[in-house]
């Protein structure tokens, strides 16, 4: 193919899930197991093209064509609905950005369902399982190739849906519901905000097409307010879908998920999409000082404080997605603090470690049956491609010199380091915590002597189709920090074109981010390794701060409160006002009004009028009467009957008076 | 395109099949059903016929037919159709059609019960062809009659309270509507010769737009006021809604697909048909208080259906929820030019999706009465292990009508939305009113989330066991169609919207004053 009919073509990359996602529904009770094959070819192709993309653009044999953005890019469109002169599109935008992106979420929605065909094996919705994984990817793609505000909505709250389908995957079990009700509302709540923002950005900016966006930032003085109001409710979106602090608590409660999809959607993907959202529309949070600096803040303190919580769990998947929402916080502060680079770096190469981690996690998930370290230790010897692929990742994360999460780390500290001290120093706390909880989760689960003999003796290693996929990303885990670091052409890839500002952080950075990884894994070794193992002792010792952290600061019982108290108190509330108030005293009391005054003219009828006036004719009505009961079932006739009988009064009255 | 007496043709079909009904034998419910099913599906296939013929490009009124009918006060025959009835045609055709599909279940006085059915269609036909306003409202109060027998007979406990509270509720408005009919006739002109007075509703738009309908100031105030309280208590807006609910939950199934399907629409319609172009000036005067009124329908609606046990009166609640997106987008007539498009597409785009949503939800809340005989939203759980397809249903149409994207309800919500935030007036904006209602989204989502999770999710109870077959044929029959538009309007909505293009334009014109 040529440079530029492969960007052509590009619309297949997500339709080809999308096909693959309706053909294994429709068949899956025919194809069986061998039907989800389907998707698995989708998603490769979709990372082939996706690839031949990045390699087009990075070697420069796909020149962009259009000049207009902050540099090159390849947009096509159609027109999908039009409403007056307004015309609302879907299409494709097609640059270092999203190319990235597409890599990073095909690779990796391949390698899950390379790793699920094994590990969910025998599961009574197998076929439907790897739709949803279909749609999902779908969705994700669409998001990611948006040249439209709008568009990336639609794929946005596509993602939700699928997060929720598959967080409650296995929805007979209460928890597994609740969890997916959890993340729909929590992330649909954060989303109003992202609805706004497209009503503001419609009505104040006319077009939800972005590189018109960004002409039209560029090239209008707007007023500040809006400036600043549109990007940060676009965060407001972001920050739910990102899990960050104070919309996270969704996060911990999506593990319930099988746990490929968390690798997934709720690791590499879907909660970077807030992150990629922010990247994306980089310019309109560039445009409003205010805008960056509350990212930068967001995105600082949510990754200490879901570090601290990580610290004190015990169930390995959610330490992972502490960790997550914590490695998130460090993406969003490196673009609040103006590192483009550094976030999206970072996002790539955290994808792959943690996708690997969550794949591991699994994996040992898969051979003991429980999620609970403490039942865990010693699993070394029996898994030992886990236990190394998760050290490697470990590694990776911590900021161990030249493994992928080293660099990448670097810049987004870099970044902090020159935009705010304040800013970096929580950076810094951060990752001090990263680096002990995650050694400490390789210690509980991998190290020590086993606590649980029965479960250790059954441990085995995971088939092939499970390890694979570990190898790969342990691979990516080691190379792709240094790949990108030592590639100047990478940079300018991702960076959309602009020169790129050399972040250099110098001796400082590198030199506390060493220490805190060494501090971390010290650590963490002191605690749970050298005997006598220290952490009863520590958090007796420290009991009141442990029950803060390990109560996760009482968000949920924050909320739950609001909720309980407020919510529900208050819809029902309105529903007796509704009910007794409105419909049974004012709007019956009204009808029982009209009833006395029938009641009333009743009497005055039959007292006056009959009596007096038309007595001899009594005997002929009541007949008249009794004739028309017998004709009538009710009310509803007499009240026609007499409808009309005014009306024909009426004309009458009309015609004779002229 | 013009083929003379076809719309004739859509409106008296039913009314002949209730006339032949009349003549079957009394016991024999096949018949019926068979007669009714007929002189439904006529109507719709002919409709969708008419897609085809449908100039969407030209402005103004197609398929007229124009015949004097009592010439003395000039009422004349006057049908026509544009971009904002036929869609609504094609909604009644099809839902009456599906309706009286779901209705082969009902054994009781079958052929009383198609009678009326026949004889509903034909009201809500007519009422969305008739051109002449005298014609509107004998349609109107047509659509009474079999609505109040509908649930009197054939509905719950407590159907004679809800037969007629629903009802009086009406006939209240229309006594308003009357007036307002009559003093609209009466300032059309003066009676002599050269000014004669006119119940054609194209005619009074064109006077009033001319400025020569003798009516201003307070006075057409008053009869804006008289016409809204008559589609007020219809659509329902706050506080007229009360005999909704009761209404939903008495009534029986099919019965409740078509009163939330089709019969809510005769408000909004009415008010876009009739108020609009020929109030203007009253109709931007009162955008203010139409904005607060979408925003309390919204909010309320939302609020009131997160609180109900009854999963009818969840979903009845909805919709005064969703009319609520209707109101709003109507209300941003006045805003610029694109938002004052989208609010006005969107309005008359959220009828359609509304009816194809709510009206599956109201077969789907069917599906499971009868199979349990409660509708108690606790009294489930787990069914979606035993019933896969039926699940499948509910939660697509759950997913619609909270808003999802690619899926119907998204697209008309969100283009009310856009439109209600750039509305104003004299300066007035209403998007304050639009930022509060997004809060109905984010409740419309969390009762339906509720309702999947009580009713389908966690454990199955045994209660149920062998007692849940999933969907028979005739509920596939039901509901796969109107499942299937909803995923149709979702990635294509143009389908719809191309349709109504020059008449939103048209009503913007009217209102505005800017020819």
């Amino acid at each position: 193919m040529t440079g530029l009919s492969i960007l052509q073509t590009a619309y297949f990359i997500p339709l080809a899930p999308l096909l693959a996602c309706v053909l294994i529904l429709a068949f899956r009770r025919w194809a069986g197991y061998e039907g989800v094959w389907l998707g698995l070819l989708a998603t490769l192709y979709a990372f082939v093209h996706s690839l031949l993309i990045a390699i087009g653009l990075y070697s420069g044999n796909s020149p962009l064509p259009q000049i207009g953005l902050q540099g090159h890019f390849f947009e096509s469109f159609v027109t999908w609905f039009s409403v007056g002169s307004f015309d609302f599109r879907l299409g494709i935008l097609i640059d270092g950005l999203s190319s990235l992106m597409l890599v990073v979420v095909t690779l990796v929605s391949f390698l899950v369902q390379v790793y699920s065909l094994a590990y969910m094996r025998g599961h009574a919705r197998f076929g439907r399982y790897f739709a949803y994984i279909s749609l999902f990817t779908f969705s994700m793609l669409l998001l990611v190739v948006a040249n439209d505000v709008l568009q990336m909505f639609i794929g946005w709250e596509l993602v939700g849906l699928c997060s929720y389908l598959l967080i409650g995957f296995e929805f007979e079990r209460d928890a597994a519901a609740y969890a997916g009700r959890k993340a729909f509302i929590t992330t649909k709540t954060a989303d109003l905000g992202f609805y706004i923002g497209l009503l503001l950005i419609f009505n104040y900016l006319g077009t939800f097409n972005i590189p018109l966006l960004h002409q039209n930032i560029t090239s209008v003085t707007h007023p500040t307010w809006l400036l600043t109001a549109v990007p940060l409710l676009l965060f407001c979106g972001a920050m739910g879908k990102s899990a960050q602090v104070p919309f996270h608590v969704w996060l911990p409660d999506a593990m319930e998920g099988p746990t490929p999809v968390s690798a997934l959607i709720h690791a590499a993907t879907m909660v970077a999409a807030g992150v990629y959202l922010v990247a994306r529309l980089f310019f309109l949070f560039e445009a409003a000082p205010l805008s960056m600096e509350v990212v930068a803040w967001v995105g600082s303190v949510t990754a200490v404080l879901a570090a601290s919580m990580g610290v004190v769990e015990s169930d390995i998947k959610r330490v992972l997605a502490f960790s997550t929402v914590s490695q998130l916080g460090f993406m969003m502060a490196a673009l609040g603090c103006g590192g483009y680079e550094a976030g999206m770096f970072h996002l790539a190469t955290h994808a792959a470690f943690k996708a690997l981690l969550f794949l591991c996690a699994g994996s040992v998930i898969h051979a003991v049956h429980t999620n609970d370290m403490w039942k865990m230790g010693g699993l070394k010897t029996q898994m030992p491609i886990t236990a190394a692929t998760y050290m490697i990742a470990t590694l990776a994360i911590t900021g161990c010199p030249f493994l992928s999460g080293f660099f990448s780390k670097e810049e987004v500290l870099s970044a902090a380091f020159h935009h705010n001290q304040v800013i970096f120093g929580l950076l810094i706390f951060a990752s001090f915590l990263t680096s002990f909880y995650m050694f400490r989760s390789w210690f509980l689960t991998f190290a020590d002597l086993p606590r649980e003999r029965e479960r250790f003796q059954h441990a085995n290693e995971s088939p092939l189709l499970m390890t694979f996929p570990l190898l790969v990303l342990a691979f990516l885990s080691l190379t792709l920090g240094a790949f990108f670091k030592y590639n100047h052409n990478i940079n300018q890839w991702i960076s959309w074109g602009k020169p790129v500002a050399e972040v250099d952080g110098g001796n400082v950075v590198i030199g506390l981010s060493f220490a805190v990884f060494v501090l971390g894994f010290v650590g963490a070794f002191w605690v749970y390794m050298s005997k006598p193992v220290k952490y009863q002792a520590l958090t007796a010792q420290f009991s009141g701060l442990y029950r803060v952290v390990s109560s996760r600061y009482k968000f949920d019982e924050a909320y739950l409160w609001v909720i309980g108290n407020l919510y529900h108190p208050f819809s029902r509330w309105l529903a007796r006002v509704d009910d007794d108030v409105l419909d049974q005293k004012i709007i019956d009391g009204i009808g029982l009004g009209g009833v006395g005054l029938s009641w009333l003219s009743r009497l005055f009828d039959d007292g006056v009028v009959d009596r007096y006036l038309i007595d001899g004719q009594g005997a002929i009505v009541a007949r008249a009467g009794r004739t028309l009961r017998r004709m009538q079932s009710g009310l509803a006739q007499s009240y026609l009957f007499w409808m009309a009988l005014g009306l024909v009064g009426m004309f009458i009255w009309v015609s004779a008076s002229h | 395109m013009n083929s003379p007496g076809l719309l004739s043709f859509l409106v008296f079909l039913p009314l002949v099949g209730s006339g032949i009904l009349l003549f079957s034998q009394k016991e024999n419910a096949r018949l019926h059903r068979v007669i009714a099913a007929i002189f439904s599906g006529l109507p719709f296939v002919v409709s969708l016929w008419m897609m085809s013929q449908f100039n969407s490009g030209v402005s103004g009124m197609q398929f007229v037919e124009k015949l004097p009918w009592i010439s003395s006060f000039h009422i004349e025959y006057h049908l026509g159709i544009d971009g904002l009835s036929f869609p609504l045609l094609l909604l009644t055709t099809l839902l009456s059609f599906i309706s009286i599909i779901a209705s082969f279940s009902i054994d009781k006085r079958t052929k009383e019960y198609f009678f009326w059915f026949l004889l509903l269609e034909t009201g809500m036909v007519g009422l969305f062809v008739a051109l002449d306003f005298f014609l509107f409202y004998v349609f109107w109060e047509i659509t009474l009659v079999p609505m109040y027998f509908l649930i009197g007979i054939w509905g719950g406990p407590k159907k004679e309270y809800a037969a007629i509270k629903f009802f009086l509720f009406t006939l209240f408005g229309s006594v308003f509507m009357l007036l307002a009919m009559l003093a609209l006739y009466f300032a059309s002109g003066t009676g002599l010769p050269g000014s004669e007075r006119t119940f054609d509703l194209i005619r009074l738009a064109e006077l009033a737009s001319k400025g020569q309908l003798h009516l201003a100031g307070v006075s057409a105030m008053m009869v804006f006021l008289g016409l809204y309280l008559a589609f007020a208590i219809k659509i329902p807006a706050f506080p007229f809604h009360t005999w909704l609910p009761l209404a939903h939950v008495e009534a029986p199934t099919p019965v409740s697909v078509i009163l939330a399907g089709v019969l809510l629409k005769m408000g909004i319609y009415g008010i876009l048909r009739i108020s609009y172009p020929i109030l203007p000036e009253a109709t931007r005067q009162f955008l203010p208080v139409l904005i607060v009124i979408a925003t309390i329908n919204i909010v309320y609606g939302a609020f009131c259906a997160m609180a109900q046990k009854d999963m009818k009166r969840m979903v009845a609640y909805s919709s005064v929820n969703h009319m609520g997106y209707c109101l709003l987008g109507m209300a941003a007539v006045m805003g610029n030019p694109n938002a004052a498009h989208a609010g006005l597409s969107g309005a008359i785009l959220q009828m359609i999706t509304h009816g194809l949503i709510t009206g599956s939800l109201f077969l789907i809340v069917g599906v499971i009465y009868d199979r349990a005989h409660t509708r108690d939203i606790d009294a489930f759980g787990g069914l979606a292990t035993k019933i896969p397809l039926f699940a499948g249903v509910m939660i697509i149409q759950a997913m619609a009508s909270l808003g999802l994207p690619g899926l119907a309800g998204f697209v008309s919500e969100f283009l009310c939305f856009l439109g209600a935030f750039g509305g104003n007036f004299n300066g007035h904006h209403f998007s304050l009113f639009a930022g509060i209602s997004v809060i109905g989204i984010l409740v419309t989502a969390a009762f339906f989330l509720k309702m999947i999770k009580l009713v389908l999710l966690g454990e199955f109870n045994p209660k149920w066991e062998g007692k849940m077959p999933d969907l028979t044929i005739r509920e596939m029959v039901t509901l796969f169609p109107l499942v299937a538009l909803t995923i149709v309007l979702g990635v294509y909505p143009s389908l719809v919207l191309n349709l109504m293009d020059d008449a939103v334009g048209n009503i913007i014109r009217f209102v505005s004053g800017q020819f």
